[in-house]
């Protein structure tokens, strides 16, 4: 099969205008004749759902939680970029385009990166409007504050809550097309299965959370808006049920998996304090414009730090980096700092951590001032760890954050199963190697809220359809296949519980897929992963019941799937030979021990086609072309 | 610096209940090892993989996002919502709270508009439901002007992103005496009517919440505030009188 | 009228109406309260007022104003309560007051016993009501309501049918000698304890539903009901207290007469009353 990206000819600030154009519509009288199922409900889902239900399409949305409004997206910090250029510094749609795709380091499609920056701005009219209170100046007009990677200011933020306030918006207009009767919302439901009928994505399976039950649903079109994989790490800032499921039996029924080794790390977490930890929790990269990070130059010295002499300290990133000194992009940071640990230098009780340390900038300053940049922040730090970050210096470490790789689209984000369109975190479209912070917001917004509603039309318009309804033999044998699958993680009854092998797969995927990957350490991941996996099927017990909520029993199968995934990702990361974004390929680095990129060889995405044979997918490149920004090595010295 | 000073054994009654329609009863349990710096539900986690490897069923209780935003967790703590510490959820509890020996009840959301579903776990749709009769303002995608268009007094930005900050927990509604909805309904209202965008359909919307509140279930409001008290965003009863005014405002405009 | 029942028929409507005959009452305890520390500056004044409260032609109109209000309070509280009770099927085995956790809550004793206290009110205005209001009826001449014997509320009665014509009711006179008996005082007192802890929650409350309060006034209205709260309830229970320890005791009157106690007498009717005036100097009313 031959990758076809649709992306459209002409000059890249054209290319969506024209295609706009040229897409087939669906007349108004017609719309309500389509059904389009909706899986997820975060800042992708919940916007696509709501502007489709509005275009007047019959939608069925689904999400795991209890509630749409409890997607992963709500626990977005930060903040969401957008080319309004208010603050008057030079910004455009071409420079955010421009950062997005160097941040990126050139891995990531020149065409969808444009219309992400394009659509950038209706974002935050469309967000105003709904009622996000973002933040203001005094006179009434929306303020920016200033991100990595970036020379402007263009972030727009809700307090420490941009995700959770873009959220809100979207499940309120969600909401309003439910109240309307356009929406159907099927909460505490979980997706299992596409169901694909001549091809095309027909419909899904799902499994009632409360009652156990498997449900079908039927539709033309199936949008898969369920965020990403992080989670395969076991210790991420991810939220406890983001997952891989839905991506992964969708990709096992043909759609093709993209980059999955593009995952990134971000360097400013709180780091885990012991065997019991569940999850990690961010503090914000907004943190390095006046925390100094360091580690006592001596190995093992586990002195307190205000004992450390400033001249036993090693300011690594400055010594390292004196140009860009503590602010270098997510990437370098958090390798750096896994290098001082890995020398044995790393600070607390478990030796994985780094200081961050605010003495100076206090002094400079004021607490006061400290307090007032990042008050919210130190308390969290504070609630979480039980120590004063105005007295002693914060504990890091770098941490699972995003995944930019995911299910492969075209340039109207289908999959390579007709009438499988994934949107959000779960794509792999716009971030390339790394993403730059703020902009996941943007492109969860720019899929659900500016690009479907245009790109969906022209499949319904032109696809031929035949009548689906859940009799369908597909729909059955779905059902049987996957509860057989349940049935089956209930009788192995072994002695190993769910959570062990999550974190086992962790350790692995950690310490050999992680920050620094290497063809050896990636080559025994594919050893242990597939070992770890057997064990799981012979050995692990899920007790309770198969016809009741059972998070337990949820979480297994998540697990089972994440076991599987785990091996594509690793054989991503062992495939491609360079050093890109967050992909660190120990055996390609500069002299100074910076990412080196192979233009030459990996100037490709790498979609992965399922065989049925985990070890053994096969690879299918879509060259990238970068007609307008030409790639160049990134220097942070 | 509090990192693992010893571990403590902690004395656990749980409420359980195997589905909306069996009777559910308090029992006991011992957490072992428990590390000062795990937080309440890694606690739970601990609980409950002894649960499992016993084979027994583990105690079900929602979560998510565990860094006190996502609204999914919460559970009585000791009779009190979120437990003992202010403006924090459970997830952000940490067990260096408690001493080794202690005895912690716990008890799932009660209100008869959050039917409990399993142990800890409720449904709270009935929250969902009010929004969708009016929490938002209608506007569909494409139609907005220019965001700076509509220029909106810091203050009143400031005092939106107050209400707004609800994540939903249903603490609010767990801990008053009478089961309200109002912090949670006035929190929202609030927001939207504190925004010029929100004008249009501001009586409408104060209506309408206000009626799919009664609708659901939930008791009236007797001021106490100890909604406010226990919400983890700390959100301001104030908001409450803002919803009774709009409501009132509302109820005497003319309206066919 | 149908629109207007269905406002009041939400949460928040059945509290705006709760508040608003709540605040109601608040007014009505103002003036009575207002009315009543007359008797401190002597019984004529305070027969004087008394006298002209009854003299107004529309006062029977008024006083089922207030018995309506009243009447609608306490249906609101009992449909509220049941509601509330009704909100919740299955209770906590343990349920703390959030107040341990955050100074945020304003949960009192007096918040939690609103449908004690309020029924604890209602059974003292019922007797209230029967032992001044119905109460026994000693007279006094309109020329001593006018000059008034002053501080020794101590009134005369008269035989003479001439001047029984324009006698009043010694309402003074009723009140002090009642107040002298240390068990209505105690009566009394106590009454007004509880009335206090209702207020206490009740007037910021009140404004709390009605929508008026806002945060930056909200602890000037809690101290506010503080305020109101002493004044109200300090101020109904003193006037026993004050009588008790610091008044002289009066003289007792003659109630002898034929229909002694029996008369029946529609008292809020000034006019009716005279006429039996000159029988007897004591009428214990009742309905009808
Ligand atoms: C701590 C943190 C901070 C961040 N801060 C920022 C920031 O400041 N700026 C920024 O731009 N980005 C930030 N990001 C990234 C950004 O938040 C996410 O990439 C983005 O919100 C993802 O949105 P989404 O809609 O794709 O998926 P999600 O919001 O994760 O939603 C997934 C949805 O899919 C549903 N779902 C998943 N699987 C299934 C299934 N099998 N069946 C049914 N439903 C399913 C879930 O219930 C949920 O509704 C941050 C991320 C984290 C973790
Ligand atoms: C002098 C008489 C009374 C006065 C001045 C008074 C005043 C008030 C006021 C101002 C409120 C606050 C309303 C609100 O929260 O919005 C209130 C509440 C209440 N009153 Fe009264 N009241 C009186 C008598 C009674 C009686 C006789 C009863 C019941 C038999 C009663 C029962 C209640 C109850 C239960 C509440 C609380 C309602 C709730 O929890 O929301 N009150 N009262
Ligand atoms: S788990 Fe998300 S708020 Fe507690």
């Amino acid at each position: 099969m031959k990758l076809d990206s649709k992306i459209p000819a002409g000059p890249v600030a054209e290319k969506w205008e024209h295609h706009k154009f040229n897409l087939k519509l669906v007349n108004p009288a017609n719309k309500r004749k389509y059904t389009i199922i909706c899986v997820g409900t975060g800042l992708a889902g919940a916007s696509a759902s709501a502007s489709l239900a509005e275009l007047g399409y019959n939608v069925l949305t689904f999400c795991i939680h209890d509630s749409p409004r409890r997607a992963h997206s709500i626990a977005a910090q930060g903040g969401i970029n957008a080319a309004k250029n208010y603050a008057n510094d030079g910004d455009s749609v071409y420079r955010l385009f421009y950062d997005t795709v160097k941040g990126g380091d050139y891995r990531a499609r020149e065409a969808n990166v444009y219309r992400l920056a394009q659509v950038s701005n209706n974002i935050i009219d469309q967000c105003v409007a709904q009622g996000v209170p973002f933040a203001r100046e005094y006179g009434g007009q929306l303020t920016n504050r200033s991100f990595g990677g970036a020379q402007v200011s263009r972030t727009f933020y809700a307090r420490g809550q941009t995700g959770q306030q873009l959220l809100l918006g979207a499940y309120g207009a969600l909401m309003r097309q439910v109240d309307a009767g356009t929406v159907k919302l099927f909460p505490r439901r979980e997706m299992l299965d596409l169901v694909l009928v001549d091809g095309q994505a027909r419909g899904i399976t799902i499994r009632n959370l409360i009652t156990g039950e498997l449900e079908s649903y039927a539709a033309d079109a199936v949008l898969l808006c369920t965020g990403g994989y992080g989670n395969v790490y076991f210790l991420s800032t991810n939220a406890g049920n983001s997952n891989v499921t839905a991506a992964w039996r969708a990709h096992k029924k043909g759609a093709f998996f993209a980059n999955p080794c593009f995952t990134q790390i971000h360097p400013t977490c709180i780091p885990v304090s012991g065997e019991h930890q569940s999850k990690l929790t961010l503090m914000s990269e907004s943190l390095r414009n006046d925390g100094r990070v360091w580690v006592p130059k001596a190995k093992g010295d586990n002195r307190p730090a205000s004992q450390i002499p400033e001249a036993e300290r090693d300011y690594f990133l400055e010594r390292r980096y004196p140009a860009f000194g503590n602010l270098v992009p997510r990437d370098v940071a958090s390798r750096a700092a896994k290098a001082v640990c890995d020398e044995g230098r790393g600070v607390g009780t478990t030796g994985l951590a780094v200081y961050l340390d605010f003495a100076e900038a206090i002094k400079r300053l004021g607490e006061d001032t400290i307090r007032a940049r990042y008050g919210n922040l130190f308390q969290m730090y504070e609630k979480i760890t039980d120590e004063n970050p105005y007295q002693t210096p914060m504990r890091i470490y770098p941490a699972v954050h995003y995944t930019m790789g995911g299910l492969w689209v075209d340039y109207n984000l289908m999959s390579t199963i007709p009438g499988l369109y994934v949107l959000g975190e779960a794509n792999f479209s716009d971030h390339g190697a790394n993403r730059l912070g703020a902009s996941a917001l943007m492109q969860g917004l720019a899929d659900g809220y500016f690009v479907i509603p245009y790109t969906i039309g022209d499949y319904l318009a032109t696809a031929k359809f035949a009548k689906v309804s859940t009799d369908h033999e597909a729909f059955k044998a779905s059902a049987v296949e996957e509860q057989a699958k349940i049935n089956k993680l209930l009788s192995i009854k072994g002695s190993r519980t769910v959570l062990e092998f999550h974190r086992d797969l962790g350790h692995i995927m950690w310490e050999k897929v992680g920050m620094g990957r290497t063809e050896a350490g990636l080559k025994e991941a594919l050893q242990q992963i597939p070992r770890l996996r057997q064990e799981f099927w012979e050995n692990v017990t899920v007790p309770g019941p198969a016809d009741n909520l059972n998070p337990n029993l949820e979480r297994a199968g998540r697990v089972a799937d994440f076991l599987e995934f785990a091996e594509l990702l690793t054989l991503d990361a062992l495939n491609r030979r360079e050093s890109c974004g967050g992909h660190f390929r120990e055996e390609s680095q500069t002299p100074e021990g910076e990412a080196q990129r192979d233009d030459e060889n990996f100037s490709y995405v790498a979609a992965w086609e399922y065989t049925g044979d985990f070890a053994k997918p096969t690879l299918h490149q879509e060259p990238l072309v970068f007609e307008e920004v030409h790639p160049s090595q990134r220097s942070y010295k | 610096m509090a990192e693992n000073q010893g571990s403590m054994t902690i004395n656990l009654k749980v409420w359980r209940q195997a589905g909306p329609k069996q009777p559910g009863q308090m029992k006991s349990y011992v957490a072992e090892d428990v590390s000062p710096d795990m937080s309440f539900l890694e606690m739970l986690d601990v609980v409950n993989e002894s649960l499992i490897k016993r084979g027994e069923d583990p105690i079900a209780f929602d979560h998510d996002c565990r860094e006190g935003i996502c609204g999914s967790c919460g559970m009585m703590i000791n009779g009190i919502a979120h437990g003992p510490d202010p403006g924090t959820t459970v997830c952000q509890l940490h067990m260096r709270r408690y001493k080794d020996g202690d005895t912690i009840i716990i008890e799932p959301w009660r209100a008869r508009a959050f039917p409990v579903i399993k142990d800890l776990v409720v449904d709270r749709s009935a929250f969902d439901r009010i929004i969708a009769a009016g929490g938002y303002i209608s506007v569909n995608t494409g139609s907005a002007p220019d965001a700076n268009a509509i220029p909106v007094p810091r203050d009143n930005a400031e005092r939106a992103m107050d209400s707004a900050a609800c994540i939903s927990c249903g603490a609010c509604a767990a801990q008053c005496k009478n089961a309200s909805a109002a912090l949670f309904t006035s929190a929202k209202m609030n927001q939207l009517s504190l925004l010029p965008q929100g004008q249009a359909e501001r009586s409408d919307r104060a209506r309408r919440m206000v009626l799919q509140m009664d609708h659901e279930g939930f008791g009236n409001c007797s001021n106490e505030g100890e909604c406010e008290a226990v919400c983890p965003k700390e959100i301001s009863m104030s908001n409450i009188a803002v919803m009774n005014r709009e409501y009132e405002k509302a109820a005497l405009q003319k309206k066919s | 009228m149908a629109k207007g029942a269905k406002i009041f028929s939400t949460a928040v409507g059945k509290k705006v109406a709760m508040a608003l005959t709540g605040l109601g009452l608040c007014i009505y305890l103002v003036l009575h309260l207002a009315g009543n520390l007359l008797l401190l500056t002597g019984s004529t004044q305070f027969n004087a007022y008394a006298h002209t409260l009854t003299a107004i032609p529309i006062l029977p109109l008024i006083e089922l104003g207030l018995l309506a209000i009243f009447l609608i309070h306490i249906y609101e509280a009992i449909k509220v309560s049941l509601e509330n009770r009704n909100a919740r099927p299955v209770g906590y085995q343990t349920k703390v007051w959030a107040r341990t956790k955050s100074q945020k809550s304003v949960k009192s004793v007096s918040s939690t016993t609103m449908m004690w206290s309020g029924i604890i009110i209602l059974v003292f205005v019922a007797l209230h009501v029967w032992h001044f209001k119905y109460g026994k009826f000693y007279a006094v001449q309109p020329a001593n309501v006018a000059v008034g014997t002053a501080n020794t509320g101590v009134a005369t009665s008269s035989t003479n049918p001439q001047e029984a014509q324009e006698q009043v009711r010694d309402l003074a006179y009723l009140v002090i000698s009642e107040f002298k008996k240390p068990l209505i005082v105690a009566l009394y007192v106590a009454s007004m304890i509880v009335l206090g802890m209702h207020l206490f929650h009740a007037f910021s409350s009140a404004f709390q539903s009605l929508g008026v309060s806002n945060p930056r006034y909200r602890s000037i209205l809690l101290r506010t009901g503080q305020i109101f709260t002493i004044v109200i309830a300090g101020g109904f229970a003193f006037l026993p207290v004050w009588v008790y320890l610091m008044f002289p005791t009066p003289p007792p009157r003659n109630i002898a007469g034929p229909d002694n106690g029996m008369a029946v007498v529609p008292l809020t009717h000034p006019r009716l009353t005279h006429t039996r005036l000159s029988q007897s100097h004591v009428l214990r009313g009742g309905h009808q």
